[in-house]
């Protein structure tokens, strides 16, 4: 299966959200999209966003604060 | 004397009633004589109590109003300003218009300034048939009632105003947030971690922004200034002029395509200049709403400069379109909420000597340098100064002490083996014990004295300063990092003056003196917060704007009804020159001249001051109580008394 990857490690909120949300503008619905990002708020705003979207969080890997989260387009 | 301001005709039925004000009236005024009642033709009761305002002088007072059939009442005792009140509410309790009451107040003016061998019972006969004749030409005067508005305006978008738009919203309340800028978050946004936490600054302002911008009770104003403001609690009318958007914000996906094909690039004001931008693109990096926006000052489309506009080009989403018109808004309120914040003074122009601020951008991941602080010959700093000026107004110290506590402890966190040293006795910063320990474990020096920036030069090896003070010294260092002061928000003096709030010397915006109404001013529904009343931390300006939301939630409910003010002055259209003198006079902003040429007062905005009426030159405003004939009538009595010479 095809895995969108987005590096979003280094930014601060709202740069990890600004990024997924520009980065899957045109990504399918039904695609596997996974970042990574260590701000202190990052799993929260994702989920947030995701929420927002109505996208599905699969996974929320790592060791704080470097997390990889996968989504579900 | 002409017929119609003479001696009242029998008709109104007065009730004279003179209250003796305990052991206070009496002793220069004769009682006995002014109070008889044959000498009092044109009063059909006269009457005197020991205390008119006490539980059985009010009593006794209604119960003669309704048994008697009187229709107005006199009063001469004490100040109206102390009990005209009191008695109104009698009167209308008892059935009467509140407004046929007349006082006189015999104690400050007759009783209080003694006896001049029986004057001060001539005076107050005249005082009193003054208001006896007054009395017959008052009228009913009715008063109307508006539903007040349960809604806020809150002005500035820093985190003071985004927690009291929060606040309000959460309890359903309509919020307008008027923001100047393009971006909400105010110095906040500009700001790399915070103290006491330590936290970034965007991971808790990021969110209340956003919750701010998706809240449907909240309508964001960016880019808007308020022009006026009227009215009172309860009735605000704030007019709202907001730019001309040549970004449409619901196309703009903040791909940033303008800003790269903008030709004009100038130092940017929001990082004190450490980086470049353009006249059009983001207010700043992650910057929210992630929109452009345009800078008029700077861009050749609008200051006539001229430009072709290649940014109306390159957007991919055709968002950009330089022909909108600005937008005028009216909005009302119940009360408004001014949150403009502070502004920081600018470091002097040498090589090697950066602000506080600077220094927050250079070390932000997402700001000019990203993340990295150097020297200006490019390279890492080896030795730090960091320190308040010596010019730094005295209300900033404990904020420029954690600031600067702070700064140092991220400094040894990102440049390696540096030297530093803390001025300005910082080691006294409140809250800040477990960063000094941590600074002194380090080897930091601390010490007392500010910098004069009077003397900072730059040297072959960095520059040179003098830090002032008792144990004063000389040194150099390759950065010095200076908390210079802060100001309040340049636009806050004109909206200070148009909401009639008081200012300290300064110019920052006064609360009221009582603790018990936090961030109130001395008008009732207006409320200032966070660091428009003077620099502050975070935790402060958060905890002003939610207690303002809290007292505008406690006190100014949905579905009230209000009174107008029931002396609000009226013009005369037959009389009206249409001069527009009134219009200047009134202190309220009350007046305007309609489309007909004639001038008009608005109800809900008048205080019944009389400004207006005085200033007309053809005695075209009416002010319901005093009217030219009422005002005349107490004039004529009062000049209609015996025994005194006249010495006008
Ligand atoms: C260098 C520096 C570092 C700091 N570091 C910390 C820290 O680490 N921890 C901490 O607790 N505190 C810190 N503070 C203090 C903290 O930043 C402020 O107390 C706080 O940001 C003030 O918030 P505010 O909303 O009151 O004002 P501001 O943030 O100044 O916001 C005011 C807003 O109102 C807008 N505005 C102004 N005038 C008008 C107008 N006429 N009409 C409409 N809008 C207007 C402005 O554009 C702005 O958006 C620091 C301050 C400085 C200067």
């Amino acid at each position: 299966m095809e895995i969108q990857k987005i590096d979003a490690v280094g930014l601060r909120c709202p740069h990890p959200t600004l990024a997924l949300s520009n980065a899957t503008q045109k990504t399918a619905p039904g695609t596997l999209v996974e970042i990574s990002g260590d701000c202190p708020s990052f799993e929260k705003d994702i989920r947030e966003f995701c929420q927002k979207k109505k996208k599905m969080v699969l996974t929320v890997n790592g060791k704080a604060p470097l997390l990889t989260i996968q989504i579900q387009f | 004397m002409s017929e119609q301001h003479g001696k009242p005709t029998p008709s109104p039925r007065i009730g004279l009633f003179f209250c003796e004000c305990g052991p206070n009236m009496g002793n220069a005024i004769r009682l006995d004589d002014l109070a008889a009642q044959e000498a009092w033709p044109e009063a059909a009761v006269v009457q005197r109590h020991a205390f008119l305002c006490a539980p059985d002088g009010k009593a006794k007072l209604a119960e003669q109003v309704r048994t008697q059939g009187l229709d107005r009442v006199v009063i001469g005792g004490c100040s109206p300003h102390e009990h005209e009140a009191t008695f109104r509410q009698v009167l209308a309790d008892a059935g009467l218009n509140p407004f046929l009451l007349q006082m006189t107040n015999l104690r400050e003016q007759c009783e209080w300034q003694g006896d001049d061998d029986g004057q001060a019972t001539v005076r107050a006969r005249g005082l009193v048939r003054g208001a006896l004749w007054r009395a017959a030409q008052q009228e009913a005067v009715e008063t109307r009632t508006v539903e007040a508005s349960a809604d806020v305006v809150v002005i500035g978008g820093g985190m003071a105003g985004l927690s009291a738009a929060l606040t309000l919203a959460q309890k359903n309340r309509r919020v307008a947030l008027v923001e100047r800028s393009a971006a909400l978050g105010g110095l906040l946004a500009r700001l790399d971690e915070v103290f006491p936490s330590m936290k970034c600054a965007s991971c808790f302002l990021e969110p209340a922004i956003n919750q701010v911008l998706d809240h449907p009770q909240i309508d964001v104003l960016r880019e808007s200034r308020v022009v006026s403001v009227k009215g009172f609690h309860g009735q605000f009318t704030v007019e709202v002029e907001s730019a001309a958007p040549a970004v449409d914000p619901s196309r703009c996906m903040g791909a940033g395509e303008c800003a790269a094909a903008c030709p004009v690039s100038f130092p940017d004001p929001l990082d004190e200049g450490v980086g470049q931008r353009k006249a059009i693109g983001m207010a700043y990096s992650g910057s929210l709403p992630h929109v452009s926006h345009v800078d008029p000052v700077h861009c050749g489309r609008c200051n006539g400069a001229g430009c072709d506009g290649p940014c109306v080009q390159a957007c991919p989403m055709n968002a950009i379109d330089f022909q909108r018109a600005p937008v005028n808004r009216t909005l009302t309120c119940g009360a408004v909420v001014v949150a403009t914040g502070m502004e920081t003074l600018p470091v002097p122009a040498v090589p090697g000597v950066i602000s506080c601020v600077q220094l927050e951008r250079m070390l932000h991941p997402q700001g000019p340098t990203s993340g990295k602080v150097t020297v200006p010959g490019g390279g890492v700093p080896r030795r730090v100064v960091l320190a308040p000026s010596s010019e730094m107004p005295a209300r900033d110290t404990d904020l420029a002490r954690r600031e600067l506590t702070k700064l140092a402890v991220r400094l040894l966190d990102v440049c390696e083996g540096v030297e530093l040293q803390l001025a300005g006795d910082c080691h006294q910063a409140t809250l800040a014990a477990p960063m000094i320990e941590q600074l002194r474990a380090a080897g930091v020096a601390f010490s007392s004295g500010a910098l004069d920036p009077a003397t900072l030069v730059p040297t072959d090896n960095g520059v040179s300063y003098r830090r002032a003070g008792k144990l004063a010294s000389t040194g150099t260092a390759d950065l010095v990092v200076l908390w210079t002061g802060t100001r309040p928000s340049s636009t806050v003096g004109e909206l200070a003056r148009d909401l009639h709030v008081r200012t300290t010397a300064e110019g920052f915006l006064e609360a009221d003196v009582d603790l018990l109404v936090p961030t109130g001013t001395r008008v009732p529904g207006i409320y200032v917060v966070g660091a428009a009343l003077g620099p502050r931390p975070l935790g402060d300006v958060v905890r002003d704007g939610t207690a303002a939301a809290g007292r505008i939630l406690s006190t100014r409910l949905p579905g009230e009804r209000l009174e107008l003010e029931p002396l609000a002055a009226r013009v005369i259209p037959e009389r009206c020159g249409a001069c527009g003198v009134c219009v200047t006079a009134c202190p309220y902003g009350a007046i305007r001249t309609l489309a007909d040429g004639k001038c008009r007062v608005e109800p809900a905005h008048c205080r019944g001051c009389g400004t207006c009426a005085a200033a007309c030159p053809s005695l075209a405003i009416a002010c319901p109580q005093f009217e030219y004939r009422q005002v005349s009538a107490e004039i004529s009595g009062l000049l209609a008394m015996e025994g005194t010479t006249r010495s006008h």
